[in-house]
């Protein structure tokens, strides 16, 4: 199937009337989420996750993708209104959009960022039907020693983007990598680190371990340190931006779309990479660089694409590469597994209908999100004045009825519960959680590429820097990790995650 | 005199290092095996020495380098949303759906010093109705919504 054929039958298939069903709902829920702070998409798609059980693959997966991008949408509405970042992603357009808001330009500056990530979805929707089918081409290449340090290469990435110390990363690294060699060992049958308990011999589900990490431990981090909230008293009447609005943001728009979808494909990269060196590279091209920070829609328009554009693209190593950049996405794989999808390059040939119709899906689900939210604004706002003591017991219901319904277990909960206390625990100790989750989705596939690597070139550790393409991958990676031990570099990483406060 | 001038990179690198020797020494059994062929506990032994590598890496910089004080600990809220999770591990299958999630959400309610207890409670009956029609009758999953002992076998 060519590229042009692939899409358009994927946008045929995207729009049947199920499909665009479950194309709003995601978009709606991902715009929820967003909206409130202290719930993000990685919670929630973990809590949804075991549901997607009674959908089919493709409608699940437009869906969850549907709540990652959704997500961004909404994160800049409480980012612009209340000066607080209801995503991660969101964290640079609280700069400009609240001092708009605070001018009385919030209209102007909640359409700029919906238009911007409306021009950013579309701009990166392209960009994968471009890219995805020769990366996956390049993929059908890769023998054992490849795929390994390929996975390497991910790993190290997500470590070096994470924020915090490179040393605690590694650890979180090599922590999901041995929890994921919990159970049943493949090819000797043996079992490891069972503990004696058949529950479990078929491995630790990443349901309860995703979800008690993110979501439960998140309830308990809220709980702990209550956010003040202060809504901004908005008159939605003067909405639409003006001409010389629109004049200022198409350019960084458009740097804004291609900076993200340039960086959503580095693993470890997405969303909230993108926003933030779209800010600063526009800060330094624009004209207006001088006014940032006092309410520039440059400010607003260059983050928002950028963000926007950095979701979607982040699909592309999964889907061609089979290597998740980040938690979402990592959650993502695990809800491609669970319906017997597994993730790589071998999805564009056997199951292009899912392919192309999740691709196809993210355009018109952006349309929805600008023709839907726009008008629904009054209403998100009304949302954030629900105090988060009405929340948190609803997440941890879904969460356990979640965790639950998977396999009808008592055992899962209890899991859940575990791991809830253990990523708290991990938060206490400033580890990032992220690597573990990444490690532990790619640990069965890293250990047994490893075995067969090893197995071909008869234990000679060197098969990985003689097959040129693994030798580059690898070489990659130790550049990264040689990079971030630079102390010059080392310090602007610093500053810049400290700007990220 | 402080101890250590970095106490939760102390507290990290122990957890590091207590995980990996923990997995090493419930994995002690497992047959290692050679390069060329790797038995079961090749790879997660490997995994360990490194991750104790790293964890003491974290523990020397937590030695050497100044940090931020110890975080503070609040236990209300880690040992409530704890007990809430497993009161409806407890309750589930026993009590049916209707009483679980009201009781999780009654018992959830304590965590938080801000939380009404007239409010939890219709927010208690809300969410159990709410998971009742949504998951039970609308997606048709297989959770018990009444009491054991009122159950039809």
């Amino acid at each position: 199937m060519s590229t042009v054929d692939g899409f358009l039958h994927g946008l045929a298939l995207a729009a049947q009337p199920l499909n665009l069903l479950y194309c709003l709902i995601g978009a709606l829920v991902g715009t929820l989420i967003g909206v409130l702070p202290g719930v993000g998409p990685v919670a929630t798609i973990a809590m949804l996750l075991p549901l997607t059980f009674y959908l089919e693959p493709l409608q699940a997966l437009i869906m969850l993708a549907g709540i990652f991008y959704g997500a961004q949408y909404g994160g800049s509405t409480t980012a612009i209104l209340v000066n607080l970042p209801g995503e991660n992603s969101s964290v640079v357009t609280c700069l400009d959009g609240y001092q708009m808001a605070r001018k009385g330009r919030a209209g102007p500056a909640l359409a700029i960022a919906a238009l911007a990530s409306l021009f950013a979805g579309i701009f990166a929707t392209f960009f994968i039907v471009l890219m995805a089918p020769p990366l996956a081409g390049f993929a059908l290449a890769f023998g054992a020693a490849e795929y390994f340090s390929l996975m390497v290469l991910g790993l190290i990435a997500a470590i070096v983007l994470a924020s915090g110390s490179v040393l605690k990363a590694l650890g979180m690294m090599t922590l999901g990598l041995l929890l994921s060699m919990v159970g049943t060992d493949v090819n000797s049958g043996a079992l490891r680190f069972t503990l004696g308990l058949p529950q479990l011999m078929d491995g630790i589900d990443f349901v309860p371990l995703a979800m008690g990490i993110f979501a439960v431990s998140e309830v308990i981090r809220n709980l702990e340190s209550p956010e003040p909230r202060e809504t901004l008293k908005t008159r939605f009447r003067d909405l639409w931006p003006t001409r010389e609005d629109f004049r200022r943001s198409w350019k960084p728009a458009l740097r804004g779309s291609a900076l993200g979808s340039i960086l959503g494909l580095l693993p470890g990269g997405g969303a909230m990479l993108s926003s933030f060196a779209a800010y600063s590279v526009e800060k330094r091209l624009s004209p207006n660089g001088h006014l940032f920070g006092q309410g520039a829609v440059e400010g607003v328009a260059a983050p928002e694409s950028a963000n926007n554009a950095g979701a979607q693209t982040s699909f592309v190593p999964l889907l061609t590469l089979g290597i998740p950049g980040n938690a979402v996405i990592a959650l993502m794989a695990g809800a491609m597994m669970i319906h017997g999808v597994q993730p790589g390059p071998q999805v564009m040939t056997n199951n292009p209908e899912l392919f192309w119709g999740v691709i196809a899906s993210m355009i018109i689900g952006n349309f929805m999100l600008v023709v839907i939210n726009l008008p629904m604004l009054p209403l998100w706002v009304r949302l954030l004045s629900i105090p988060y003591r009405l929340f948190y017991p609803a997440i941890l219901v879904f969460c356990c009825i979640g965790v639950y319904t998977i396999n009808y277990a008592v055992f899962d909960v209890v899991m859940l519960l575990v791991f809830g206390l253990f990523g708290y625990i991990l938060y206490k100790f400033r580890f990032e959680p992220a690597p573990l989750l990444l490690a532990f989705v790619l640990g069965p596939l890293m250990e047994e590429n490893f075995r067969r690597a090893m197995m071909l070139s008869f234990g000679d550790p060197l098969i990985f820097i003689q097959r040129p393409i693994s030798a580059t991958l690898l070489g990659l990676a130790v550049i990264l990790i040689a990079v971030i031990a630079l102390p010059s570099l080392r310090k602007r990483r610093q500053e810049t995650f400290a700007e990220a406060g | 005199m402080k101890l250590t001038r970095n106490p939760t990179d102390v507290l990290a690198g122990i957890l590091l290092i207590g995980t990996a020797l923990a997995f090493l020494w419930i994995g002690r059994t497992l047959r290692p095996g050679s390069i060329t062929q790797m038995g079961p506990g090749y790879a997660p032994n490997l995994l360990c020495f490194i991750q104790i590598l790293l964890g003491l890496g974290v523990l020397a910089a937590g030695f050497r380098k100044e940090g931020e004080p110890a975080e503070t600990w609040s236990l209300r809220p880690v040992l409530i949303v704890a007990l809430a999770i497993a009161v409806f591990a407890v309750s589930v299958e026993e009590l049916g759906l209707l009483a679980a999630v009201c009781a999780t959400v009654i018992v959830s309610g304590f965590a938080s010093p801000e939380s009404r207890h007239g409010q939890n409670l219709l927010l208690a009956l809300f969410l159990a109705l709410f998971s009742t029609v949504v998951f039970v009758k609308g997606l048709n999953l297989q959770i018990p919504v009444w009491p054991a002992i009122g159950r039809q076998a």
